[in-house]
């Protein structure tokens, strides 16, 4: 059924310069390429493909899967990244032209309808080159609609031409070169639309929320232009704010696996991957964990607290967090387990973050020692 | 929340086409299936031959098993289905990898039967339930989840949610590696539990949890830790239910930390609760894992509940217990708000046989009265409460009903007066039945 790319990329050409006709395609000769479209979203919503939007631009052969970005298509970076089995993810806003994010503090920005949030995730295909190019698996969109943001996911194909749009997710084996040189497969399994709702529902409240794009994320340095500048300055410059942000209201969050103090580390990476569920009102809430980066009750975030809703993912142990003692605290057994009645966060991994792990294991290790009290 | 488009409906004739269905050459009856009927889509399925079938009376929408995985098609029709449809799943074992969920409102999920549509999670790798409801005013019925890898069915948030006429099975007996919960709503307003059975789960098997307005009626636990178990929630009542041969038959418990406080006022009547005597097999650390086996009724740290007209009979430790939240066997409480003592639980009307004969745990470690116990009452009470019945428990039950007091806060001078406890109590309405 694949259509050779050639001649829709010569059809499109010739129609764009107004019936050249399809001699030349190929050339050497080509013409300069007119400006590039921003995406248009005028049609009905949600597109079968993800090329209809107009995201991202093909290249000379009609491929998409590097991600080049079309005009008013903003590529941002948060500083804690949620662990995705370890995909290379590449994250991208879209706002209609004009339209900016408005709000207060550091989350729960307004954004204008027919804002759209691009997620695409994607493997190295070879995991010892950093360098090496990326495959994509799915993109992922949040588009914001009247009365809230609605989800779509788009799988991509073999040729990385374009994603077409899926609901039921899709398990899908992921084949590259590992750092050892050997080949490997991982499966990896794109989630159904339903399940979008159980990190973006946040607040039980059925309406989705943006959970990387908030001040306390975006506020980190990125390289723009060859230049480290700050990202909040440079989205504000692009005109993303209403009123321009400088830095965000909260302490804003570190790279888990950068040099930053264990502590700031280890709060970062549990804000990123289990605070939009163990929030106040979230829906892990209902255990009584919670853990923002910004809590300051240490027995919230877990210290000597009983589990209430852990079923058998206690692993036999009887704290959330002993301190001194990550061994025998709950969050490392869930955080290291791979069994779908124990494991943390619930989807959607199939693999373990290792250096995250680690990182929370050195935060506990590091604590004051102390038995909780028991018995 | 999704904004859809008609055509969107067509995918299902299409997925099920690629997947080598049968004849499609008609996909735009799909569009008249709002009207009358209309064409049959499949998990894959077998139904009908060219241009499909008309769907049964009352179905929006057919499943039927593929033989392979149906995750996939099952999970399309579960987001593609308008609110108010129905779901039918035909007779069959449907295959899952992973959880399925279903979001939209007002949905039935039908099957052909508990014994007959079974949606088997043995093979299992992905998402922590077999079947995840958050969309309001779903039903469930006719049919068995069976072998999920966590809990069976999960209801979260949700306003009016009914399981009625279906099973939550785990097929390996009273293993530890058992999902924790059969049925698992919490966080819901408005339950509905009828005709139910729960078999296997290594928790509880009915489980209603933070929850308001909830019945579970006419049905069925056997070989979980607890039969069921109403948790941190009000108004609810159970009645009719045969709780047996699990660790502990009917748990009414308020526990610290947990969002929704204040459990109060579940009527537990008209049960069977019979032999629950099953070693317990939940996992060191969770809640249950430290209940003594061979407990009827555990009434924990909750308020104004009746236990009436049961048949209680035949547990080792013994047939009623009520208790306060002890934080040497349930963990400390660092919830300041949290009162840790049940107050004004009326126990009458049972009939009790057989109870008490070898108390398990650590009951077996206490000086009780040999031949038998009925109901038990730790005796502990908060500061300065009323020195004559501190806890407003009353007791109204048929002479020869054996009543123990553990003063375990006070000296575990175990004696079985009942004193001002021998009083007529709250009673709650009835109306499940």
């Amino acid at each position: 059924m694949r259509i050779s790319p050639w001649p829709i990329a010569c059809l499109i050409g010739g129609l764009l310069l107004g019936g050249v006709g399809l001699h030349g395609c190929g050339g050497d000769d080509d013409p300069a390429p007119a400006p590039a479209p921003r995406p248009d979203l005028s049609g009905e919503l949600p597109y079968d493909t993800l090329s209809a939007y107009g995201f991202f631009l093909a290249d000379a052969e009609g491929r998409r899967g590097d991600l080049q970005p079309a005009p008013g298509v903003i590529l941002y970076e948060p500083a804690a990244p949620l662990w995705s089995d370890g995909t290379a993810k590449a994250r991208h806003i879209y706002l209609p032209e004009g339209g900016a994010f408005e709000g207060d503090g550091d989350e729960g920005w307004d954004a204008p309808i027919g804002t759209v949030v691009i997620k695409s995730f994607g493997y190295r295909t070879d995991a010892g080159d950093p360098e090496s190019s990326v495959y994509q698996m799915e993109t992922r969109l949040l588009i914001r609609e009247a009365d809230d943001w609605s989800v779509h996911t788009y799988v991509w194909d073999e040729g990385q031409q374009d994603a077409v749009r899926t609901v039921a997710g899709k398990r899908m084996t992921m084949r590259y070169t590992g750092a050892d040189g050997a080949p490997v497969e991982q499966p990896y399994v794109v989630p159904n639309t339903n399940q979008c709702a159980s990190c973006h529902a946040r607040d039980q409240d059925d309406h989705l929320n943006l959970l990387g794009f908030t001040g306390f994320q975006l506020d980190r340095a990125v390289i723009r232009d060859g230049e480290s500048v700050s990202q909040l300055q440079w989205l504000s410059d692009q005109g993303v704010f209403t009123a321009p942000r400088a830095a965000a209201e909260a302490a804003p969050l570190v790279d888990p696996y950068g040099d930053a103090p264990v502590e700031a580390r280890a709060r970062s990476w549990l804000h990123a991957n289990c605070a939009h569920c163990h929030r106040p009102g979230g829906k892990g809430g209902r255990s009584g964990l919670v853990l923002l980066a910004h809590e300051m009750d240490l027995h919230k975030v877990g210290l000597c607290k009983s589990p209430v809703a852990a079923g058998s993912g206690t692993g036999g142990r009887r704290f959330d967090i002993v301190p001194g003692e990550p061994a025998r605290s709950i969050m490392i057994y869930r955080m290291r387990s791979t069994d779908p009645d124990e494991k943390m966060p619930e989807i959607p991994n199939l693999q373990i973050d290792e250096p995250g792990v680690q990182v929370v294991e050195a935060w506990i290790e590091a604590m004051t020692p102390g038995e909780c009290e028991v018995d | 929340m999704t904004r859809r488009r008609t055509s969107t409906r067509l995918s299902i004739l299409i997925l099920s086409c690629a997947l080598g269905a049968w004849g499609c050459d008609d996909g735009d009856d799909d569009e008249a299936a709002g009207g009358a009927g209309g064409m049959v889509g499949g998990a894959g399925g077998m139904v009908g031959g060219a241009g499909g079938e008309m769907l049964p009376e009352g179905c929006d929408h057919l499943l039927s098993p593929s033989g392979a995985m149906d995750t996939e098609a099952v999970q399309t029709v579960f987001i593609e289905a308008e609110a108010g449809d129905t779901i039918c799943m035909a007779a069959g074992t449907f295959r899952f990898d992973s959880e399925i969920s279903m979001s939209v409102d007002n949905v039935t999920l039908r099957g052909e039967g508990a014994e007959d549509t079974v949606l088997d999670f043995s093979e299992q790798t992905f998402g922590a339930n077999g079947l995840a409801i958050t969309g309001d005013g779903v039903t469930v019925e006719h049919l068995q989840v069976r072998n999920s890898a966590g809990d069976g069915v999960l209801a979260e948030g949700v306003a009016d949610i009914t399981f009625q006429d279906m099973s939550v099975v785990w097929t390996e007996a009273s293993s530890v590696d058992n999902g924790a919960y059969g049925l698992y709503p919490v966080t819901c307003d408005t339950v509905t539990i009828r005709r139910v059975l729960v078999v296997g789960a290594s928790d509880a098997g009915i489980y209603v949890g933070q929850s308001r307005d909830i019945i579970v009626a006419d049905s069925e636990a056997h070989g979980n830790v607890a039969g069921i178990e109403i948790e941190n929630s009000v108004d609810a009542e159970v009645v009719n239910n045969y709780a047996h041969d699990n660790t502990a038959g009917v748990l009414v418990f308020n526990l610290p930390g947990l969002p929704m406080q204040g459990g109060a006022r579940t009527k537990v009547h008209n049960n069977r609760i019979e032999d629950n005597n099953l070693p317990n097999f939940a996992k060191a650390g969770t809640v249950v894992a430290n209940v003594p086996p061979g407990l009827g009724v555990l009434l924990l740290a909750a308020d104004d509940n009746e236990i009436d007209t049961n048949t209680i009979s035949g547990h080792l430790s013994a047939g009623v217990v009520s208790i306060h939240y002890i934080e040497a066997i349930f963990g400390p409480n660092s919830d300041e708000g949290f009162d840790l003592y049940g107050q004004n639980n009326y126990i009458h009307s049972n009939s009790y046989s057989d109870n008490g004969a070898d108390p398990q745990g650590i009951l077996g470690e206490l000086p009780l009265p040999e031949g038998g116990i009925d109901v038990i009452w730790d005796g502990c009470a908060p500061e300065g409460a009323p020195e004559a019945n501190p806890t407003e428990l009353c007791l109204s039950e048929a002479e020869g009903t054996v009543f123990v007091n553990l003063d375990f806060c006070g000296g575990v001078n175990i004696n079985t007066e009942l004193g001002a406890m021998a009083c007529m109590g709250d009673t709650l309405p009835a109306g499940g039945e």
